[in-house]
């Protein structure tokens, strides 16, 4: 019966990062980073993967803790790699062009249309706390990127994005 | 006219009062007769302002409209070919064989081509586009633009309008303008009603004359002589008589109307204004409702002889009922279209064919009561506290609300036949068991149904809003939260004590609480405890972290009514409603960010200009660390706890996060529970308040399970926040294990507080696990590397 408990879905995120050792090209690291940003889920559930962007590479930490010898390790079931949601991507692009030309409502919207697709995808929340800030609705843009931190882990570069719109929203209210 | 009748009146007057002489009377005369005439000049006036009030006010009281949710289209959407099927016939569109004018569709194979309808939304225009859907299965596969043969992203289909809130005199119209209105219909109007209506001057006496001598030839009124202009007068005042008063006054205004405004600005409110039918309370006005009314499509769509027989109709919309008298109107709508032919409009085979054609009218009245009151209730609270209510029922304003229509229908469905089912099986007196179900979306906080009671389509007592009734073990959650938010004291291993106690007071009352099954089971884990709701633990629990503490994390998660602070608080003593419990359980879904459940995501002006829009708004209200701690303690419930049999139906790949309640004497049924993209709340009892029979998972659950059945969902899979480590752990004793260990359990804990001790079993326990096959080839080339 408690066995049953272990077959509860695969943690992701943060994994992905931790222990990849450091003399990793950053070929490999781009595409680590790749999958690891969007999270990960099964084909019933489409999923965006946001496009490496090997300047904001962030090489990880090693592992902090001593690896053991191994256990035997579960498999986890098998999930093939879900298709980047073309109509995320698409609701994200016209965002960013309403929000770059000041139409910050219109870009909210799509935003919120797109979680609406895609709820666990914490680059939405963090690109709706953008529109917030800019449109300096400070509480509600700190609640999105404290969302966003909530789904985004392993993510360093969300994760310090985030940190940063909380940290603007503290130093404008 | 305005010169002879104060005469009339002041002879008649002299015949009454004989006893003056006429050298006597004739000194009044000037002062009567200006005093008269200044009466019929104030009179005209005041005819004036009237008339003028009546077209530039009235002819704008539209109800408002409030739609459903538009279906979203895009490629791996849950979403059937069934599915889209129902929603287009909910349309009103056709199915043809080549599906090319907007509002038509055809399916062949898994795929299905439409015409989708130009719609205003709030962020602009969607335009009309033929599009071609292929499914694969329970998704949509692709959208294709069959114009250009370019795949889409996005498409949005018009939304299902679900409700009206009319004016106090409940007319009913959908406003056209005059270059909507297919020239047939404007054509077929004239041609039988106003063959001179651009050349009149609002009145044409040569019509009258033609209709008087008809009239008086048959004996009976066959024709009448009244212009469209005198019609619309008519129309604006709603009595039917017909006096000679009546008439002349009607052709003062209608004279008075072609002063002021052109033919086309007449002609298009009396497409709007004229009557054309009744459903119930609801009058019917208008050409654009009435397309809507008879035929379920929007009045550009109409073919000929639909719009012939709406133009038939004018003349006495209850005698020619195509619902009641199909023969009549079969025979009036034919007159119009051998008017059309006679008059050169139209050939003898276009006649020919239209004449030919069935009425095809629908046969259900479309009502205009909506079939959602429980839904309505929340969106009339939510517009009232933004807008006056003559403005909604007058302003033709756009509503645009979040009710999901296969949601609505799956609850609906769900509670109705399982209470009858449950009835049936335990032998009870039918009707006697009541229910509510609310779904939402966890992420956004939008209601996607509102069922308040067995009657779904009854504006009754709604007991999704109203219904205050005891949680039960659905308090349980925020007691574990508080316990779980104090990482240093409490983990999902933590042992808690499931024994006996009493609780003694000053005054000599105690309490002794029970478990459900009246055993106890020792020392259990914390997340056990909770999944099999174990009430003698969780009552040590939450006296252990204070009943405050407890109720203010209630507050937190969005729950505002006051509740006593007693220890029986803590297994759901206090009372709330079935929508207070949904909106406790979406700050839990939603990670614990605090969302205020809603029903409208905008509203638009008459005029298609956005007014308002109510944006996703979070807060957060609990450390979501502590919350993924819980919701898989929740999750733990649902698998091997009270809520197992939902896993007799549904995929256990679901990874449902639900508890059940359960309440004293088996009065109250509850089950909350919540998904990838769905988060719902049933509750059964009996308003009389009396016993069941039924626990929490032996009725609210069933309702539950079913209702999740019908409309499909999406698997919950939790995202473990950063602060979040798992290792093995063994439950009995809360130490450090090892996968290998029997009984290991992988467990999560938050940041520092993984057990330190190790089991005997579980010396060198900790370890990462690997969470997909890509950290598997992450660990590969470690081990190249290394």
């Amino acid at each position: 019966m408690k066995q049953l408990l272990k077959l509860s879905p695969p943690e992701v995120g943060r994994h992905c990062l931790e222990g990849a050792p450091a003399l990793l090209s950053a070929g490999v690291l781009a595409m680590l980073l790749s999958s690891c940003a969007g999270v990960q889920g099964p084909a019933s559930a489409p999923v965006i993967t946001i496009p490496p962007q090997p300047e904001e590479v962030v090489v990880a930490k090693p592992a902090t803790r001593p690896i053991v010898t191994p256990a035997p390790l579960p498999i986890p079931p098998a999930r093939p790699a879900p298709p980047a949601n073309d109509t995320v991507l698409a609701l994200l692009s016209d965002a960013r062009v309403q929000a770059d030309s000041g139409n910050l409502a219109a870009a909210a919207a799509n935003l919120e249309r797109a979680i609406r697709i895609e709820p666990r995808n914490a680059q939405l929340w963090n690109r709706l706390a953008h529109v917030r800030l800019k449109q300096k609705k400070y509480a509600l843009a700190a609640s999105l990127a404290a969302k966003s931190s909530t789904l985004a882990a392993g993510n360093r570069v969300l994760l310090s994005d985030n940190r940063a719109i909380i940290e603007q929203t503290r130093q404008g209210r | 006219m305005a010169s002879k009748k104060p005469k009339k009146t002041a002879r008649r007057r002299t015949a009454d009062k004989n006893e003056y002489s006429p050298a006597r009377w004739r000194k009044y005369i000037a002062p009567v007769v200006t005093g008269l005439a200044l009466m019929l000049a104030a009179y005209v006036f005041y005819l004036d302002i009237n008339v003028r009030e009546q077209f530039e006010g009235k002819r704008w009281a539209v109800p408002a409209s409030v739609y459903a949710r538009p279906l979203e289209l895009y490629p791996g959407v849950r979403l059937t070919r069934q599915q889209l099927l129902d929603e287009l016939q909910a349309l009103g569109y056709q199915r043809s064989t080549s599906a090319d004018g907007a509002g038509s569709f055809k399916a062949h194979g898994r795929h299905v081509t439409l015409v989708t309808r130009p719609f205003q939304f709030w962020d602009g225009q969607e335009s009309s586009r033929r599009i071609e859907l292929s499914f694969d299965g329970s998704a949509l596969d692709r959208i294709r633009d069959t114009g250009n043969n370019q795949p889409l992203t996005l498409v949005r289909l018009e939304p299902r309008l679900i409700a009206k809130i009319y004016p106090g005199h409940n007319e009913d119209r959908i406003l056209v303008r005059l270059d909507q209105v297919p020239q047939a219909l404007v054509t077929a109007l004239l041609a039988i009603e106003d063959r001179n209506f651009y050349r009149h001057y609002g009145v044409a006496p040569r019509s009258i004359l033609r209709a008087v001598w008809v009239n008086l030839r048959a004996g009976r009124t066959v024709q009448g002589g009244s212009t469209l202009t005198q019609q619309l007068v008519k129309n604006f005042y709603l009595t039917n008589e017909r006096t000679l008063w009546r008439k002349i006054n009607e052709a003062i205004m209608a004279l008075l109307l072609e002063f002021h405004y052109d033919k086309d600005e007449i002609l298009e409110a009396y497409l709007n204004e004229i009557y054309l039918g009744q459903d119930g309370l609801r009058s019917i006005h208008g050409f654009g409702l009435a397309a809507r009314f008879y035929f379920g499509r929007p009045l550009q769509e109409l073919r000929l002889s639909q719009l012939a027989m709406l133009v038939g109709m004018v003349k006495g919309p209850s005698y020619y009922d195509p619902r009641r008298h199909p023969e009549r109107a079969v025979a009036r709508r034919n007159l119009v279209l051998r008017a059309l032919a006679g008059q050169q409009h139209i050939d003898k085979s276009q006649l020919q064919t239209a004449a030919g054609e069935e009425l095809g009218v629908l046969p259900e009245t479309p009502s205009g009561i909506t079939r959602y009151p429980a839904f309505m209730e929340l969106v009339r609270q939510q517009l009232y506290r933004d807008y006056r209510d003559d403005d909604l029922r007058s302003e033709g304003m756009q509503i645009f609300t979040t009710l999901e229509p296969v949601a609505q229908a799956a609850a609906e469905q769900a509670l109705t036949e399982r209470l009858k089912k449950l009835e049936q099986v335990r032998g009870m007196e039918s009707d006697r068991l009541e229910g509510a179900a609310l779904i939402t979306d966890p992420a956004s906080g939008e209601i996607l149904a509102v069922v308040g009671g067995r009657k779904v389509r009854f504006a009754g007592f709604n007991r999704a809003v109203n219904a205050v009734r005891p949680i039960g073990s659905l308090m349980k959650p925020a007691i574990y939260l508080t316990a779980l938010e104090q990482p240093n004291r409490y983990t999902l291993v933590t042992l808690l004590d499931d024994e006996p106690l009493t609780l003694t007071w000053p005054n000599g009352n105690s309490w002794s609480p029970q478990n459900y099954d009246h055993q106890s089971h020792g020392q259990v884990p914390l997340y056990l405890a909770l999944a099999h709701s174990y009430n003698l633990a969780t009552v040590r629990l939450g006296l252990d972290i204070g009943v405050d503490e407890v109720l203010n994390t209630v507050r937190q998660l969005g729950v505002y009514r006051p509740l006593n602070s007693y220890p029986s608080a803590l297994l759901g003593a206090a009372e709330l409603s079935p929508l207070e419990v949904a909106q406790m359980y979406q700050t839990l879904a939603n990670g614990g960010f605090r969302s205020p459940l809603r029903t409208i995501r905008e509203v638009l002006a008459g005029n298609g200009e956005p007014l308002q829009r109510y944006p996703l708004d979070i807060e957060q209200a609990a450390d979501p660390a502590a919350v993924y701690l819980l919701n898989r303690a929740l999750q733990a419930a649902v698998r091997e706890g009270t809520g197992q049999a939902l896993y007799q139906q549904l995929p256990s790949s679901l990874d449902i996060a639900g508890k059940t309640g359960t309440t004293d004497g088996l009065r109250d049924s509850w089950f909350a529970g919540y998904t990838g993209d769905r988060l719902a709340v049933v509750w059964v009892g009996r308003d009389d308040n009396k016993s069941t029979g039924l626990s929490g998972s032996s009725g609210a659950l069933l309702v539950w399970r079913d209702m999740i059945k019908t409309m499909g969902t999406q698997p919950l899979m939790l995202v473990a926040p950063q602060e979040i480590q798992q290792a093995w752990v063994e439950p009995d004793t809360g130490l450090r294990s090892r996968e290998t260990c029997p009984g290991a359990v992988w467990l999560p804990f938050i940041d520092g507080a993984v057990p330190a001790e190790h089991s005997e079993c579980g010396i060198d326990g900790y370890q990462q696990r690997p969470v997909n096959p890509l950290q598997q080839g992450i660990d590969l080339l470690k081990g190249i590397f290394q």
